[in-house]
């Protein structure tokens, strides 16, 4: 037993128990030992025992030897941000205008620059949280940042090196970033790695992967998508299924057209096919072959399994399957379903078939239709989809002309999902437009906005930062608590957004 | 002057993280009317809860601040947001001429230093010596008497064990160290509480509380023969009991004129007390400095000092076996940033330096270690830091900010400054790229 293990035990149970006794230990340290408990009582020669060893212990630390680092980080190829936009990602980071940093990564990626080695941890840490952070990082994290996702397991998001390396050898969210670059870039090639490793895939990475198959979907791809109708997993079919809706021309769809050929038929009444009338039948089973296709048994209350399969089948759909070659005008259509004893099924079926098949004239024409509603009737999350089919000036104008034709304000949580549905980042007439609006809100009562507060923050993130001083302006008349906070939040949001974006492109 | 106040400097004088996020919130221009600035001073108004704006204004020599809100923290919000402007958007501040209330304040301000001049230019209370060596005489003879109830008591716990004082919990130490306060002894009320605190660490208790009372034992025979011992060991020992320093004595020590690097800064809070230690490291003398600054509540540390900065100063060292703590006597010319630090070159310099400071003063509890060149390791839930010559240290397991200090290693070597306990190494500040970072969060 060596000397300070000795003194230790003899310390714990005590002098009074058993006196300190000899033990091993170097000399020099023997010797002062010895002197210092020469006459002396047993508590003060144990203390003193153990102020010399303890002391010598610390003193004689070796340090341990360990191997060199196997690779150090590349050095960087491009330039680091400035300081002043570095303090913008700090802020953001430590919590204030968080929501900003998607658009403050873009930019700097827009302009070449690179996050600074001090805030590559933070930022990882929190994609580790947020996934809408991860797809934005390879372009502003650098070698370093490359480098430190290779040292922490839970950052493996990506890497720098090629795709194919990626794709054999990476983590699943790697391989995942990887197979979407090279879906980007040839959508064929990347088609035909994914059927050669197919057979190889866990049912979650294939999950998510046939989900990536959304870019670049063509025809090409409708073989593949069929065979994985009848995969094991329901995420994989569910995704195979609505991936096919898309292709008009897939063996899917053209069941699914001969489907709703038996149940629908419109026939026009009187001359120039300007009334038409519906014949419905209802679907008397969903079968096996249905449930294929990717059909959902099961309704949501109070709709009723026949109609809900109805609409499934409707939605499914292209708007043009039934107009055939243009022959009758959706408004037509429309007003005939409304007639029907099932129109609520018809016309969502068919609001969910314009989206799905991006058919701008139904879109817009299902868009009026709503909107022509009174206002408690209004869906909103119908009337987003709708919207985002809209090419982005048609999607403006179809929000302003619902501000003026309808009468709404952004109090109405329509205005409010179209709004939302304008994309990320509105146009400068459309930012006054709500500037203009605010301003009215303001002055009437403004603790309203208190209490969509959720959305305000999404307004401000989506603004043209060039109107920030006519916000100010706006924000400044208001003198009330509440209202002076949400003002904050959105005022503060925009300044900050301009001054950043202002610091990344100077 | 004002031009070296970065945002960052500003926010280290607030008094909380709370001031410093609603300073951010409050330097935007919107919220303030009638902004301006002078060579010296800046001022503007700012709208608050209330019916009338609040006037809020900077003079920025010192810095000293000024503001009509009712808040008592210091500096408020309104002057770090008001400060923080003239870090971030400068322009917003257009050059003026003080208004009335500006003016006043720095009229008032002048005639209160011209008065303190003038005080201490007058002669000084003479101090009656004969009741002042009476008071030192009781203090002796408290202090004697309360040490050799400490001898008592340890002697009958080394007796017992550590096993039996340990499961007695908190109380007997607490009782111990108020007996030490009474005795005029509050630096072994401070080592006592330190002992207990050991007694309750978890895994290896044993062998740091027994090394905190063989420390004690060692203070307490050391104090016994006092006379006998060196100046320097009397002076390090008499102050590690608890008796201070005064000011002037100090500052008629000889004092060290070096480029002083401030390489790391904590700030702890013991009871209604900030403390603030600042670690200096002079750049020719090769030896490090402690810097302690005192602060009630929520009132700012009287003097800034920022660390990644260097300050060309003359420092006076507090006597002692081992002298470490220091005060800064001048400051002269301006700050400069830091760069590189400074320090030991390997890692076995650095232990021989400790081996050699715990060979003058055993009670040395943290070494400065500034070391110039080491990268960071990684060993599952553990780091280390190696040293070109491939030694490691331990870091310490309650360092929170081991990602970032990889991160700007990117495996290369780095400069990084710690602190040295005898079990781990608790980083403060690193150097890498020609840049200073500070690595503790408050």
């Amino acid at each position: 037993m060596d000397a300070w293990e000795n003194i230790l035990k003899t310390a714990l149970l005590g002098t009074g128990r058993e006196p300190l006794g000899q033990a091993e230990c170097m000399a020099g340290i023997a010797e002062a030992i010895d002197a210092a408990c020469k006459g002396v009582q047993p508590p003060h020669a144990l203390l003193h025992a153990a102020a010399i060893v303890g002391t010598a212990r610390l003193a004689g630390v070796v340090p341990t030897a360990i191997p060199a680092e196997q690779f150090a980080a590349a050095p960087e190829t491009t330039a680091e941000c400035s300081a002043a936009a570095a303090a913008c990602v700090a802020r953001m980071l430590a919590g204030e205008y968080q929501d900003a940093l998607p658009e403050c990564l873009a930019a700097l990626a827009a302009a070449g620059r690179r996050i600074p080695h001090a805030l590559l941890a933070d930022l990882l840490a929190l994609a580790a949280q947020k996934r809408d952070l991860r797809p934005l990082l390879r372009a502003v994290m650098g070698q370093r940042g490359a480098w430190l996702m290779k040292q922490n397991p839970q950052w493996q998001f990506d890497t720098l090196d090629d795709d194919a390396t990626a794709w054999e050898t990476g983590t699943r969210e790697m391989r995942l970033a990887a197979f979407r670059r090279m879906r980007a870039s040839d959508a064929a090639a990347a088609l035909q790695r994914l059927s050669a490793a197919w057979q190889q895939e866990t049912p979650d990475d294939r999950a998510q992967l046939i989900e990536s198959l959304a870019a670049g979907l063509s025809i090409a791809d409708e073989p593949f998508l069929e065979s994985a109708l009848d995969d094991r997993r329901k995420e994989v079919r569910r995704a195979a299924a609505e991936l096919l809706m898309r292709l008009p021309a897939s063996r899917l769809v053209e069941r699914m057209t001969q489907r709703l050929h038996a149940l629908i038929r419109v026939t026009a009444m009187g001359k120039g096919k300007q009334t038409v009338a519906i014949d419905v039948t209802l679907p008397a089973a969903c079968d096996k072959a249905m449930l294929r296709d990717g059909m959902e048994l099961k309704p949501q209350p109070p709709m009723g399994e026949k109609a809900w399969w109805l609409q499934q089948i409707i939605a499914a759909t292209p708007p043009s399957a039934l107009t055939g070659s243009g022959a009758f005008a959706p408004a037509a259509l429309m007003e005939a379903a409304g007639r029907s004893d099932w129109a609520d099924a018809i016309c969502h079926g068919w609001a969910a078939a314009a989206a799905r098949h991006r058919d701008i004239q139904w879109a817009a024409a299902m868009l009026a239709w709503q909107l022509n509603k009174p206002v408690e009737k209004h869906d909103a999350r119908l009337i987003a989809t709708l919207a985002e089919v809209l090419p982005s000036p048609q999607r403006e104008s179809a929000v302003l002309g619902a501000l003026e034709t309808y009468h709404l304000d952004l109090m109405s949580p329509t205005v409010r999902a179209l709004l939302l549905a304008c994309g990320t980042s509105w146009s400068n007439s459309l930012s006054r437009q709500v500037v203009q609006q605010l301003r009215q809100a303001f002055a009437n009562d403004n603790s309203w906005i208190y209490y969509f507060r959720e959305d305000a923050g999404k307004f401000a993130l989506r603004m043209d930062v060039s109107v920030a001083p006519e916000l100010g302006e706006v924000a400044g008349a208001d003198k009330s608590q509440s209202g002076a906070r949400a003002a904050d939040l959105i005022v503060g949001m925009v300044q900050f957004r301009s001054d950043m974006l202002k610091e990344i492109r100077s | 002057m004002g031009e070296q106040w970065t945002a960052q400097r500003v926010l280290s004088l607030a008094p909380d993280a709370s001031s410093a996020k609603s300073g951010q919130g409050l330097s935007s221009a919107r919220h303030w009317q009638n902004l301006g600035r002078n060579e010296t001073t800046l001022w503007g108004e700012c709208q608050g809860s209330g019916s009338k704006p609040y006037q809020t204004q900077i003079d920025l020599t010192e810095p000293a601040f000024k503001c009509s809100c009712p808040s008592r923290k210091f500096p408020c919000k309104h002057s770090l947001g008001l400060f923080l402007m003239l870090a971030q958007s400068p322009s917003a501040l257009g050059p003026g001429d003080p208004p009335a209330w500006v003016a006043q304040w720095l009229a008032s301000r002048a005639q209160r230093a011209e008065k303190k001049a003038q005080q201490q230019d007058q002669p000084e209370k003479t101090v009656d010596p004969a009741a002042q060596a009476r008071r030192l005489a009781d203090r002796e003879k408290k202090i004697a008497a309360g040490l050799e109830q400490l001898d008592t008591w340890l002697s009958d716990i080394t007796t017992r064990g550590l096993a039996a004082i340990q499961s007695e919990g908190y109380a007997p130490w607490e009782q111990m160290a108020a007996r030490m306060l009474d005795a005029q002894a509050p630096g072994l009320a401070r080592l006592l509480r330190e002992a207990a605190d050991a007694a309750s660490s978890g895994t290896l208790w044993q062998q740091r509380l027994l090394l905190r009372l063989s420390r004690i034992h060692l203070l307490l025979q050391g104090y016994k023969r006092l006379g006998s011992l060196s100046e320097p060991l009397q002076a390090e020992i008499r102050s590690l009991v608890g008796w201070t320093q005064s000011t002037d004595e100090l500052l008629a020590q000889p004092a060290v004129q070096d480029t002083w690097q401030v390489v790391g800064q904590q700030v702890s809070v013991e009871e209604r007390l900030r403390v603030q230690r600042t670690w200096i490291w002079g750049a020719k003398s090769c030896r490090a400095g402690m810097l302690l600054q005192f602060a009630h509540g929520a009132l700012p540390f009287s003097e800034t000092i920022l660390p990644g900065t260097q300050l060309d100063a003359a420092v006076v060292f507090y006597p002692g076996a081992y002298p470490l703590r220091a005060m800064i006597k001048d400051r002269n010319g301006a700050t400069g940033t830091l760069s590189q630090i400074s320090g030991y070159s390997t890692i076995l310099d650095a232990i021989s330096a400790y081996a050699g400071a715990l060979a003058l003063s055993p009670w040395i509890e943290v070494f400065p270690m500034p070391l110039e060149a080491v990268s960071v390791h990684r060993d599952g839930e553990s780091w280390r830091v190696r040293d070109t010559a491939g030694d490691s240290l331990p870091v310490s397991p309650r360092f929170a900010r081991a990602w970032q200090m990889l991160s700007q290693s990117g495996g290369h070597a780095i400069g990084v400054f710690g602190q040295w306990d005898g079990e781990s190494l608790l980083p403060l500040g690193l150097t890498a790229d020609g840049q200073f970072a500070m690595l503790l969060k408050e």
